[in-house]
């Protein structure tokens, strides 16, 4: 038998090959002229590759017409069977499954199989759809596929003879698969309610942008290219705001920076893959060495600075922290120093989440997929300033929300861990639900 | 039935009058999918469309000729040349040189087929000359087996002899529309290898209806490709009661093929007239003024010209060439800017021009940058002085952004620019932006504009962007194209009906033939004894004749008897005989009759299939139509849904935008955002962190509790 196991079988547990336990059922084919987006009388929805995500998603379904009763009936996606992916390109893919909770009127792609314990009595579903999900046996699926073509296709022959070890007893087995459940749905509440907040921050961020501080302002104005701000906020381009054309400036050109000008040490490059929401997430490692730094000194960014994408993804913007300052910009990205007059984490906030401000900046930017914001029209950006008072107000309140993202985001990993963890000792045996027993 | 209504000629089986569009349509795909799988699609379409005129013009002579004799009841007068638009030698007659529909095989061998219709192609041409100078010849060669293999070329022609195309089979509309059906089917499996930008029928409709040529004026398409546009202009005047006789077509095509297929698609539009050059407009442009040289001026010009063309002349087309029309010289890798210019040179003092362009000419090029603005100094682009001269020049009057993939082989998005140049007074200085990319119908590989995404563009246009006015106008649009569109759900169901029912008509008839000669075999007309009955009453004379003899034998005395039986016995050897012949012809009656039923109904299914296809596809024009009018009134009564779709731009803010047309500086292209109330965000935000809690509450509880009840727990689950 293959080893899967690092430790010995533990009491009140058997270990059989997977083909002795499991029972397989194929995916159909169809053509492309049965395919269509949208239900009507007489189509069938069909689960894909894509649908087959951690959960099911079905985000993306296809309908399709005419399928054979005999077709439903053989690749139905019946409750108690594990699809998964059994032909991709990326063998990576191959062997990553779900498991159907729920009788579906629904069939299966050929690309996918489906999986499913021989007898239930012995066997639970569920448990066989944990155990896939292990990860030396997700290798064992995807590395032994065979790749012909572009394609690769799961091996049974490779993977039959697996040994799946469970206990004897079904209970053990019930238990075993409501810890690891219990833990998913940890999982997703937490995810949820991330998503909750990042709704809340964007609606916050609507509200604020535009009616200032809650309750605090009673009279609006309505300006052009903004829309309704308080009568009270400065309206201007952002270069009157900002201090003047040489606040807002592109990065050295290429003569200036030349392959010599790099080195181990030195001042961190800012490239625009380095730019993520609204702060840096460096990607890229690369050091102007200090003299030519001291020569490019008008190119620095300091704390407070803003750096900006002006070519790709257009729009995209990071704020420079304390502990980041000094760095040095790259020809690709734009720097806003703002004046004295601005809270700089508020200006981010506003490139963010102002509707007013994104669409500016697209709507100027010139081209279309090859979108490029020149300085030019980053100037010329009209934006609706508060006193700096209620500017830190604001950003305050973002930033506490954001940092309630980073600590569930902390919480998710945490989780995520957690669930890995119980996979790893509760499905090899090597932590016993139940009598505590280590093999 | 009365049997004396048995009619006992042949029953009609086949659709015999016309065939409908769509089948018509069906066929000629089927030729072109004859040639699929060949590398170079776009050289086939020569062969293709030159042997399919080639048919038609022996079908349609046989025909003319035909008739003539009946009515000159002379056949060397019917032959005439001057009795004819177009000629047909008769030893190059598509029956002689490729055989007629009935017969077996291809009337020439595969060995020398290819030199036989060479040699008609050069008779044709010659018989005709100069209408088909270069027609039927030029890049023709159908000896030239690399380029058109034997096998394929003896399938293509076995195809097209399998039907009749003489105008009785086929209408001179429909021909034309089928025939720019095969251009489009063509266009849209080659993509940009067929070597010209087809214009989708939908786009060269809407630019017509907007630069609405007249009678008496003059057009051109510079880039005039397989003649589409050029055809929407004559339409457009027929549809509008004018003489498009009286359109004076200029077109240039430098793809050989291309413009051969151009002068064949206008001339079997009936359009004989059209001044079709074939060169390199750019480089060599072709319709020339006679005394000073300069490009010839029109009231319209209509194009659809490749799209940043990068091999476009710049060598050659400068402002030092002798057609005085390129100030700026645009970039030498794109002519978008060039062909601009040519057409606002070939424009008269008041002449429009309608062109698809792509969207790069709203927004390539940037002004003049200096060091102290932009960190470094540099000149203003070409492009961008080019557009700020049009702009300036007051030349255009409406832009048009279009939805992406709407033209073959070419996934860049389009736009329309409307050229003007003498705009009415209240249009000066002022451009009409109208963003159409949010309506149109998603499809593979193409997408489509339906009639309604049209009225969408066109009503604003009308109305040039006037709020007060455009209500007033929709209501008459919404009713102009229903009436269109039911005008066109009445042709194509006549089209039908044309087609089908004068054959599914019999149906009714042999059905009631079938159920009497059914019943009526010879027992059953021996009791009935109907003495009209087609096959056994006439056998009623021999029958009585038989009985009588009987009878008369039976009154015989003996010895006189034997003579008579031998005449009985005669009689009855005669009346054997007729009732086996008779009998033969009533049983292959009635199975001819059963036959035909079968095929009849299943020509009526046919027909009621294809009826309710059209009747889908106009209701589900209708229903679009009414509810685009019901959102355009929408969207005209409120100001700020109405910048959505379209805007009037003065040149003081085109100006401001550094004369950039890109269209969301203009129109709010965006998706609204979707609006958050604050309420809803924070309840939710509490709810979630109430089943986060409630979830790790019962993770640690599995957690720390399962050892120590493991047996309650293993209950509740599953």
């Amino acid at each position: 038998m293959i080893a899967l196991y690092e430790y010995l079988l533990p009491s009140g547990w058997q270990e059989k090959q997977l083909k002795e336990v499991s029972i397989l059922k194929r995916g159909i084919s169809w053509s492309k002229e049965q395919e269509t987006d949208v239900p009507g009388e007489g189509t069938t929805p069909v689960i894909r590759i894509p649908n087959i995500q951690e959960k099911l998603d079905m985000t993306n379904q296809l309908h399709l017409r005419g399928v054979s009763e005999e077709a439903i009936e053989q690749s139905a996606v019946t409750k108690g069977w594990t699809l998964f992916v059994a032909s991709n390109g990326n063998l990576d893919r191959i062997g990553d499954s779900v498991y159907v909770a729920e009788n579906s009127e629904m069939v299966f792609a050929s690309f996918l199989q489906a999986i499913t314990s021989k007898s239930p009595d012995e066997l639970l579903p569920e448990y066989l759809s944990l155990w896939l999900k292990l990860h030396s046996v997700h290798q064992w699926f995807s590395r032994t596929a065979q790749q012909t073509t572009g394609l690769g296709n799961f091996a049974w022959s490779a993977v039959k003879r697996l040994p799946i070890r469970f206990p004897k007893d079904l209970n053990e087995q019930r238990i075993v698969v409501k810890a690891v459940n219990r833990a998913d749905e940890a999982l997703d509440a937490t995810k949820k309610e991330i998503e909750a907040i990042e709704r809340l921050k964007r609606s916050l961020m609507q509200q604020l942008f535009t009616k200032g501080i809650p309750g605090r302002h009673q009279r609006f104005k309505q300006v052009k290219s903004i829309g309704n701000v308080p009568e009270c906020w400065d309206v201007g381009e952002l270069m009157k705001h900002a201090g003047g054309p040489s606040s807002v400036r592109t990065g050295p050109f290429g003569a200036q920076l030349m392959p010599d000008a790099f080195g181990n040490e030195g001042i961190r490059m800012v490239n625009i893959t380095d730019i993520a929401e609204g702060k840096l997430d460096f990607d890229t490692e690369v050091y102007v060495k200090p003299d030519i730094a001291r020569r490019l000194e008008d190119y620095l960014l300091l704390e407070g600075d803003l750096i900006f994408s002006r070519v790709a993804s257009v729009g995209r913007v990071a704020l420079i922290e304390a502990e980041q300052a000094p760095l040095m910009m790259s020809s690709n990205c734009v720097r806003i120093r703002p004046g004295r007059e601005f809270n700089s984490r508020f200006l981010v906030y506003l490139f963010l989440g102002a509707e007013s401000v994104r669409r500016q900046v697209l709507g100027l930017a010139t081209g279309g997929s090859r979108a490029i914001a020149t300085p030019r029209v980053l100037r010329r950006l009209k934006i609706a300033k508060p006193q700096k008072g209620e500017q830190d107000e604001i950003s305050d309140m973002i930033l506490a929300v954001e940092k309630a993202v980073t600590s569930l985001e902390n919480e998710l990993t945490v989780n995520q861990r957690l669930k890995q963890s119980l996979l790893q000792n509760l499905l090899t045996g090597r932590v016993r639900v139940g009598s505590g027993v280590t093999a | 039935m009365h049997p004396q209504t048995i009619n006992l000629q042949p029953i009609n089986t086949q659709p015999t009058r016309r065939l409908t569009q769509k089948e018509l349509d069906g066929f000629l795909e089927t030729a072109a999918d004859i040639l699929r799988g060949n590398a170079d699609h776009s050289e086939f379409r020569g062969y293709v469309f030159a042997l399919l005129f080639y048919k038609r013009l022996s079908d349609v002579y046989s025909e003319e000729v035909a008739k003539l004799v009946v009515k000159l009841g002379d056949e060397t007068l019917a032959t005439d040349p001057r009795m004819h638009d177009f000629v047909v030698p008769e030893d190059v007659h598509w029956d002689r040189v490729v055989g007629s529909k009935d017969a077996k095989n291809v009337a020439t061998t595969a060995r020398d087929i290819g030199t036989k219709l060479n040699e008609a192609m050069i008779r044709i041409e010659r018989a005709n000359q100069p209408k088909l100078d270069g027609l039927l010849t030029s890049k023709i060669d159908f000896n030239a087996q690399d380029a058109l293999p034997r096998e394929k070329l003896m399938s293509l022609l076995n195809h097209f002899r399998s039907q009749t195309f003489d105008l009785a089979s086929v209408s001179e509309d429909l021909f034309g529309d089928a025939y720019e059906y095969l251009i489009r089917s063509f266009a849209s499996k080659a993509g940009k290898s067929s070597g010209e930008y087809y214009t989708p029928p939908e786009v060269a409709y809407l630019m017509a209806q907007v630069i609405e040529p007249r009678e008496g004026q003059s057009v051109c398409d510079w880039a005039c490709g397989s003649g589409g546009l050029l055809l929407q202009c004559v339409r457009y005047l027929s549809e509008h009661g004018s003489n498009p006789k009286r359109l004076f077509l200029h077109g240039q095509e430098s793809n050989t093929t291309t413009f051969n297929i151009a002068r064949l698609n206008l001339l079997l539009h009936g359009v004989g007239h059209a001044n079709l050059r074939r060169q390199d407009s750019l480089r060599y442009p072709q319709h020339l003024d006679e005394q000073t040289g300069e490009l010839k001026r029109f009231d319209r010009v209509v194009m659809n010209p490749p799209f940043s063309l990068e091999d476009w002349g710049a060598e050659k087309v400068t402002p030092k060439d002798p057609y005085k029309r390129i100030s700026i010289t645009p970039p030498a890798s794109n002519g978008d800017y060039a062909w601009m210019q040519h057409i606002a040179a070939s424009l008269k003092h008041d002449g429009k021009a309608m062109v698809v362009m792509s969207q790069g000419i709203l927004f390539r090029g940037q002004p003049e940058q200096t060091e102290e603005e932009d960190g470094q100094n540099r000149k203003a682009d070409d492009e961008y002085l080019i557009r700020r001269k049009f702009v300036e020049d007051d030349l255009i009057e409406m832009v048009v952004v279009l939805p992406s993939k709407l033209f073959y082989g070419n996934s860049v998005p389009g736009c329309l620019v409307l050229l003007n140049k003498a705009k009415p007074a209240e249009r000066s200085g002022k451009v009409l932006m109208v963003y159409a990319s949010r309506h149109f119908e998603s499809a593979n590989p193409q997408n489509l504009l339906r009639t309604a995404d049209l009225m969408r563009i066109l009503l604003p246009w009308r109305g040039y962007g006037d709020l007060e006015q455009l209500p007033t106008l929709i209501d008459q649009h919404e009713a102009d194209y229903i009436a269109k569109t039911e005008k066109e759900r009445k042709r194509q169901l006549t089209d039908i009906a044309d087609a089908y029912d004068p054959v599914i008509g019999q149906l009714e008839h042999v059905r009631a033939e079938l159920a009497y000669l059914g019943t009526e075999d010879y027992k059953g007309w021996e009791a009935s004894g109907d003495p009209e009955h087609h096959f056994f009453a006439p056998l009623s004379t021999l029958i009585k004749a038989v009985e009588a003899k009987k009878e008369e034998v039976e009154d015989l005395p003996e010895d006189e008897k034997k003579a008579v039986k031998e005449e009985l016995k005669g009689l009855k050897q005669e009346l054997q005989e007729a009732l086996k012949v008779t009998k033969k012809a009533h049983k292959d009656r009635v199975k001819l009759l059963k036959d035909a039923v079968k095929k009849l109904e299943k020509l009526e299914l046919k027909r009621d299939f294809l009826t309710s296809e059209v009747n889908a596809q106009a209701d589900r024009e209708v229903s679009e139509l009414r509810e685009a009018a019901a959102d355009l009134r929408c969207i005209v009564a409120d100001s700020e849904e109405a910048a959505r779709y379209f805007a009037v731009v003065d040149k003081a803010e085109v100006e401001e935008n550094e004369y950039n047309l890109n269209m969301p500086r203009y129109v709010d292209t965006f998706e609204p955002e979707e609006e958050i109330r604050l309420e809803d965000a924070i309840e939710a935000v509490t709810e979630a962190k109430k089943e986060v809690e409630v979830a790790n509450e019962r993770l640690q509880q599995i957690l720390s509790n399962v050892r120590l009840n493991e047996k309650e727990l293993a209950s509740e689950v599953v």
